[in-house]
């Protein structure tokens, strides 16, 4: 079976990406087909973790719709100006111009000129790109362009793309954006298990607690990751404790370490330039975990920690009101 | 009579499997039953949340509700998916992706509708 495991966080910057890579990594050297999957396309740097500089493959992503003027057709009324809700419509000298990244292509001023000049077409909004690292296995990233809107849909576009390459036993680690977004959404629908990382910080705790209610609603076995222990080891315990109560497998701590930022500027994982430091020995420690319990135990870890049943995450849904 | 909807991995139908997602599943298969269980109809749809940048379970339900379906089959359902599913009164069945819809049918029938 294809084993998909989502890394998330809900808050930026507590270490999915330092543990996705060394989980991909770990993986790949112990002989499984591995595939890593950077879904974070608003900041995607997995590749510059495994020092990945050129890809195979570049293809523009297609999604977003920007409005245009045939300005034969223009007669400066000024009315799409007007009724813009999102004002990407500016009188620059004598004619009317969209502001292309301010534009989100809702049709309201094609559907306003009363000349009918104004037409909307689609746009790139980012390049999906694959290679392989020099360590051996393939990623898979995303790109967006400045001011387009991070989807589902292309988080779901980059995974099917690790599927495509998937072989009977293939294991594709998800580095998951912050959030809880439609792209986080994304990247845990259809997975089978998440990790999920936080540090001690009461922010931290407070996005986790988010990302796991998602993690919840689609049914899916969660570990959890403490980074940086040592900063606040009382408050980790806090989080440690809600993860005894949650269900949610504990995967172990890596300790605050220089080392992280100095491998990073290096383009290099962690645990390949600094194999001795404190951070790189217990993050091997965790991806020796994953591996026994939850890659080699998978049955018997998903019905020991599948959340016994999903608890919808409700959205507050506004009716009209009734007259 | 009841209507099923499956979430489909390929190109619907009783030989299909359940896809790994509901919301951006590429088709639903739906099937139609008599009071005794029998097979009336059997109909794949496009799923217009497939192809949706943002919303895919909203668009997905929206799709089975003007289809008139009882019961929705996935392996999961998301956020949005679920609340809506509640508010239009289908049940939201899970059962595991990649098992083969005619499997997943009998199972419904069995558990879900008592037959």
């Amino acid at each position: 079976m294809v084993l998909e495991i989502a890394v998330a966080s809900g808050k930026g910057g507590v270490g999915k990406s330092t543990v996705s890579s060394t989980l991909a990594l770990y993986l790949h050297r112990r002989g499984y087909h591995t595939i890593a999957v950077d879904a974070d396309a608003d900041a995607p740097n997995l590749h510059l973790i495994y020092g990945l500089t050129s890809w195979e493959h570049e293809e523009e992503y297609i999604e977003a719709w920007v409005a245009e003027i045939n300005y034969d057709k223009c007669t400066n009324c000024g009315v799409c100006a007007e009724v813009c809700p999102y004002e990407a419509v500016r009188l620059i000298g004598d004619k009317y111009v969209i502001n292309k990244v301010v534009c989100e292509g809702c049709l309201t001023c094609t559907l306003a000129c009363p000349e009918k000049a104004i037409r909307r077409h689609r746009v790139a909004s980012g390049k999906i790109r694959w290679g392989k690292t020099s360590y051996g296995f393939p990623l898979v990233s995303a790109r967006l362009y400045v001011g387009r809107p991070n989807t589902g849909k292309l988080v779901t576009e980059v995974k099917n793309k690790a599927k495509d390459w998937s072989k009977e036993d293939t294991i594709i680690i998800v580095d998951s954006a912050a959030g809880i977004g439609c792209q986080v959404i994304s990247s845990l629908a259809g997975a089978n298990a998440a990790i999920l990382v936080a540090e001690p910080t009461p922010a931290s705790f407070s996005d986790l607690k988010r990302v796991h209610m998602i993690a919840k609603q689609f049914v899916l076995p969660s570990g959890l990751v403490i980074n940086k222990y040592d900063i606040n080891p009382e408050y980790a315990e806090k989080i440690i404790e809600y993860a005894r109560e949650e269900g949610i497998d504990f995967l172990g701590t890596i300790p605050y370490d220089d080392n992280v930022p100095k491998a990073m500027a290096q383009m290099k994982p962690l645990v390949e330039l600094y194999p001795e430091s404190p951070a790189s020995k217990a993050l091997l420690e965790i991806a020796h975990r994953v591996e026994e319990r939850i890659i080699r135990n998978w049955k018997q870890w998903f019905s020991q920690y599948k959340p016994k049943k999903p608890v919808p995450y409700k959205p507050i849904i506004l009716k009209p009101k009734t007259l | 009579m009841v209507k099923i909807a499956f979430a489909s991995m390929n190109g619907g139908g009783l030989e299909d499997v359940i896809a790994d997602r509901f919301g951006r599943a590429p088709v639903f298969t739906i099937v139609e039953l008599d009071e005794q269980g029998n097979i009336l109809n059997v109909k794949v749809i496009e799923n217009p949340g497939a192809s949706a940048s943002s919303g895919a379970g909203v668009k997905s339900v929206q799709a089975l509700v003007n289809e008139g379906v009882d019961i929705a089959v996935g392996p999961n359902f998301g956020p949005n998916a679920q609340v809506i599913l509640e508010e239009m009164n289908i049940k939201a069945v899970r059962i595991p992706a990649g098992t083969k819809i005619a499997d997943a049918l009998e199972k419904v029938k069995k558990e879900v509708l008592g037959l």
